[in-house]
């Protein structure tokens, strides 16, 4: 049942994917790829990750208003076309075959709906199931998993955000001092 | 630039009544999912994305001047600084009160009652710092992205941030 | 079957990638590959009539251990989608800067432009 409902949504998204790299409207392609999100928000729900569902919707928020805000009104002059014949034609063969492989490689994973920690009862994650609320104090046991047991990935990652955040920043920078510079209009855009 | 030109900043009336009303909510369900993320489905994650979001909704609907009036850009990027910094100094707090790095020192000393914002010893403190951390890391960058006015360099026109990195104004002074 | 469905559009992001002149199209197929490998990475760990990872007052880690979903997954997710966020807004102030240098957002007119 439920897994005709996600394969159903994931169609929904492929089909969303295809209108967003196809056409040539850019307004368009960034709305499509928001209903991509919302798509993924909702399955997350469906499969017992409300958090993750929360976090993915704001986030799908942010990165609709930053494409549109950053990029939009640059260039509302459409570019058409894929690159040359020959490296597209290499670029989908490529593709086919990785299709192919994946295929191969998927069908040897444990089968939708029967997780391998259920197979293995020493996995982490039953170990985390079972004592992470009297070891912790934390109901929530993603919230005692990512600020816990593995927190050093926590913190190495919180410094990866502020490298892409600060570099952001350094790369909108403006470059060279001397030169000669004025206001044209000192309206904001 | 004219007086008439400040009024137009920001959108029509219909978004600014609604935007003045709902911030309050939308900010106090930011610090529900950031405080309660050791007790319901939410962390400091989502708690920071939806401060983000209120001023960002701010520069939307009333312009660049009153949000940064608000939170100015030295606040932010202090707060940023400073929190990644905290998160760090609450880590190694558990080297000298606990058995070591990141340890749930608190927890372990003072068992408390579960189901209770105080409890869980570091987790709600951890979740409060990364919720300040990405606020204020998302709405800078969205201030860069967001406030930009056109620049004249070198003959060609060019439309640049100039919030944060203020070549200009450090000339003339 | 959902797997399978998952890699798909994977793959369709790494044609975006690959395939697209438009940067901004570029950077579209780096957000639904992203999108792709989160649901994956969720959907590896439900478990057949599974629970949200939470105790509550009804539901014990006992019952928990043999109901819920896996967490691991969850708890990773949870910090790639931040960082994606993060690595968005890194990839956008570069295509500003291109198009800033350049004029425009095609990447074959850059590389003629290129001195």
């Amino acid at each position: 049942m439920i897994e005709t409902l996600i394969g159903m949504f994931i169609i929904f998204m492929i089909i969303g994917a295809i209108i967003a790299l196809e056409t040539t409207d850019l307004l368009s392609s960034v709305i499509s790829v928001g209903a991509i999100g919302v798509a993924v928000s909702i399955c997350f729900l469906l499969v017992g990750a409300p958090d993750i569902a929360s976090t993915q919707l704001v986030v799908e928020v942010l990165t609709i208003i930053i494409l549109i805000k950053a990029t939009i009104r640059h260039d509302l002059v459409t570019i058409e076309g894929d690159r040359e014949f020959f490296g597209l034609t290499i670029t989908l063969v490529l593709l086919f075959v990785l299709f192919v492989f994946g295929i191969k490689a998927f069908s040897g994973l444990p089968q939708f709906g029967s997780p391998a920690i259920s197979e293995f009862p020493r996995a982490a994650s039953n170990r985390y199931l079972l004592s992470g609320f009297e070891e912790t104090g934390s109901s929530n046991i993603i919230s005692s998993i990512i600020f816990d047991y593995r927190g050093i990935d926590i913190l190495a990652h919180i410094y990866v955000l502020f490298a892409g955040i600060w570099g952001a920043l350094a790369i909108m920078r403006v470059h060279s001092r001397k030169k000669k510079r004025k206001d044209i209009d000192g309206k904001d855009q | 630039m004219e007086k008439t030109n400040s009024n137009q900043q920001g959108m029509s009336l219909i978004v600014q009544n609604t935007a003045r009303s709902i911030k309050g909510l939308i900010f106090l369900f930011g610090i529900y999912l950031t405080v309660y993320g050791h007790i319901i489905p939410a962390s400091g994650f989502s708690g920071g994305i939806v401060f983000a979001c209120v001023f960002m909704l701010l520069t939307l609907a009333f312009g660049k001047d009153m949000v940064l009036g608000i939170l100015g850009k030295t606040t932010a990027y202090l707060l940023n600084c400073f929190s990644a910094l905290l998160f760090l100094l609450v880590a190694s707090l558990g080297i000298l009160f606990g058995s070591a790095f990141l340890d749930n020192f608190i927890e372990k000393i003072f068992p408390s009652s579960n189901y209770r914002i105080f409890s869980a010893g570091l987790i709600p403190i951890y979740n409060i710092v990364i919720s300040l951390f990405i606020g204020a890391g998302l709405f800078m960058v969205f201030i860069i992205f967001a406030v930009r006015r056109v620049i004249e360099i070198d003959g060609r026109r060019l439309l640049i941030s100039t919030e944060f990195f203020d070549v200009t104004q450090r000339e003339k002074s | 079957m959902v797997y399978t469905l998952c890699f798909l559009l994977f793959l369709i992001g790494m044609y975006g990638v690959t395939c697209k002149k438009n940067i901004v199209k570029i950077i579209l197929g780096f957000l639904i590959m992203e999108y792709s490998i989160n649901l994956f990475l969720i959907l590896l760990g439900w478990k057949e009539g599974g629970i949200a990872p939470v105790v509550d007052h009804s539901v014990s880690p006992d019952v928990l251990v043999t109901r819920s979903v896996d967490p691991l997954p969850q708890a990773m997710v949870l910090i790639s989608i931040t960082i994606g966020l993060g690595i968005l807004c890194l990839m956008v102030a570069i295509a500003i800067r291109l198009y800033q240098r350049y004029g425009t957002f095609d990447i074959t007119e850059m590389n003629k432009l290129r001195h």
